[in-house]
């Protein structure tokens, strides 16, 4: 099997799942004026692009790609967003959080186009790699956990299937933490594979939550 | 200079002679009544000096600009002026009229002892006062808060009010229903003279008028109002989230927490009257919440009723 079968898998479901959820959120958001559905549009576009990038960094071999530096910040900052929405509904707050979101993402954008002339290796790379890797996960055990209050006060679907699709999101990220320090090839796949999980469940929770 | 002249009806001598004498004279005093407290104390007067009744109170609900209700005296009325106030008007009484707010039902003529407390009954014994009544009233309307209440502070609230008769010996059996009567269709003729305000306030053709706010509709401030369930209980994909109106949406859109209706309405080229229909339906959906300039909250069912 390819080697990078498994990443690839993990990239285009990605890529798929969070640009749906992008273009929908964003089509709400424009029928609803919700400036939430606009963070979370913008958020999950970052996140589809890093996929884009993943995928390109994986297979494209004719020109250097660091693209890791784009992909670890890219999502703990979309993530750390989608989070920031749901800590508080105040107009003043989420349009504030918007605007902040805009200019980030603008960032992000350079961070992106810069791929080709970063450095291939990370300064201390085991650490480097851990912290940037590390906090996407750490985010989403926080998402996990707003989800499960959410569904402890109330039932619904959607929110369990959320608190479930953060999860192990999460455990996708944590797990791959060590082979930052020693390459462990079945972590990194244990990991992608819960990842696919992960973004399969949080489909689903748009889709039928 | 007597007010409340039985003479003017043959059958004076009558519980329902007086009844009608009163009634009447409050048509025609009503007519110059330009607060509500003004047909309270007039009509304790007239029941003080009609009936014999030694003591009449009128205790309602007042509400301040935070949302808290309170029981307020809003007449007190004693036939023997040597009758020290405090008697009658003490934490104790206070208590009582509150129970009896509280419970919305009037009691028939009974001992002080069957309603109040020892000590109280005691007390009022002690001055004669060995009998009570109490009349439970209410209607659809607002009261307004007393004349001498900072317009500031309160607000008018749904009309209900306790007025305690004490007396030193029982009344005639026609006696109280009469002053039942009497009280119910002094309420009617505050309602129809406009001392009790009306619940809902209708838009009128010189804007929209709050009987709660200084303020009327286009100079208040609508603010957004996120859905705080949305994207933790519920699918912020479903298509429920969208406006489905046009209007609404560009209303909503314009929304900056800082300008009036009036601001935004001339800011996106929109008359009052479809921004009316746009809040409406923002309000329906609880998507957007009214303030006035200095942000207090507004209660949006008195321009659009409940939603």
């Amino acid at each position: 099997m390819d080697e990078n079968f498994i990443p690839n898998v993990l990239s285009i479901t990605l890529f798929i799942v969070s640009f749906i959820i992008s273009l929908r959120a964003f089509y709400l958001s424009y029928r609803a004026r919700s400036r939430r559905l606009f963070i979370l549009g913008l958020s999950m576009a970052v996140i589809s692009l890093t996929a884009a990038a993943g995928y390109a960094g994986d297979n494209v071999t004719s020109v250097s790609l660091n693209v890791d530096w784009f992909n670890y910040i890219g999502q703990t900052v979309s993530f750390l967003f989608i989070l920031l929405s749901l800590l508080r509904s105040s107009d003043e707050y989420l349009r504030k959080l918007m605007n902040w979101q805009i200019a980030v993402s603008f960032l992000l954008l350079i961070l992106m186009f810069l791929a080709p002339v970063l450095p291939p290796e990370f300064p201390a790379p085991a650490v480097t790699k851990s912290i940037l890797s590390g906090s996407r996960g750490v985010i989403c055990l926080v998402i996990f956990y707003y989800y499960a209050l959410a569904f402890m006060k109330k039932e619904t679907r959607f929110s369990f299937l959320m608190a479930a699709a953060f999860l192990l999101l999460s455990f996708g990220y944590c797990i791959i933490i060590p082979k930052y320090i020693s390459p462990n090839d079945a972590l990194d796949r244990g990991g992608d594979i819960i990842r696919i999980c992960g973004l399969v469940t949080l489909f689903l929770a748009t889709l039928v939550g | 200079m007597n007010r409340y002249n039985t003479a003017d009806n043959p059958s004076s001598g009558g519980q329902n002679g007086r009844q009608l004498v009163l009634i009447g004279q409050l048509y025609r005093a009503a007519v110059n009544m330009h607060h509500i407290d003004e047909m309270f104390g007039w009509l304790a007067r007239g029941i003080v000096q009609i009936f014999n009744v030694q003591v009449v109170q009128i205790w309602a609900m007042q509400g301040n600009r935070t949302g808290n209700l309170s029981v307020e005296l809003r007449t007190l009325v004693c036939q023997e002026v040597s009758l020290p106030e405090h008697i009658v008007t003490n934490n104790q009484v206070a208590a009582t009229a509150t129970q009896i707010l509280t419970g919305k039902r009037s009691y028939p003529l009974q001992t002080i002892s069957n309603i109040f407390t020892a000590y109280q009954a005691s007390l009022l014994s002690r001055y004669g006062l060995n009998y009570c009544s109490c009349n439970f009233l209410t209607n659809g309307r607002l009261l307004p808060p007393a004349h001498t209440a900072a317009p500031t502070q309160y607000i008018p609230v749904p009309f209900e009010a306790v007025v305690l008769h004490f007396l030193r010996q029982p009344l005639p059996n026609e006696a109280l229903p009469a002053i039942k009567l009497i009280l119910e269709q002094a309420v009617s003729i505050a309602g129809n003279r406009g001392l009790l305000l009306p619940a809902i306030s209708a838009p009128g053709s010189n804007g929209f008028l709050d009987v709660r706010s200084q303020f009327t509709l286009p100079e208040l401030v609508p603010h957004r109002a996120e859905d705080a369930n949305l994207m933790t209980s519920s699918n912020p994909l479903a298509g429920s989230v969208a406006i489905s109106d046009k209007q609404a949406r560009r209303l909503y859109a314009a929304i900056d927490g800082h300008k009036s209706l009036n601001e935004i309405c001339a800011d996106i080229g929109m008359d009052l009257k479809d921004a009316y229909i746009a809040l409406e339906h923002l309000m329906a959906q609880h998507r957007v919440q009214l303030t006035e300039p200095g942000g207090q909250v507004v209660d949006s069912a008195l321009f659009f009723g409940k939603l």
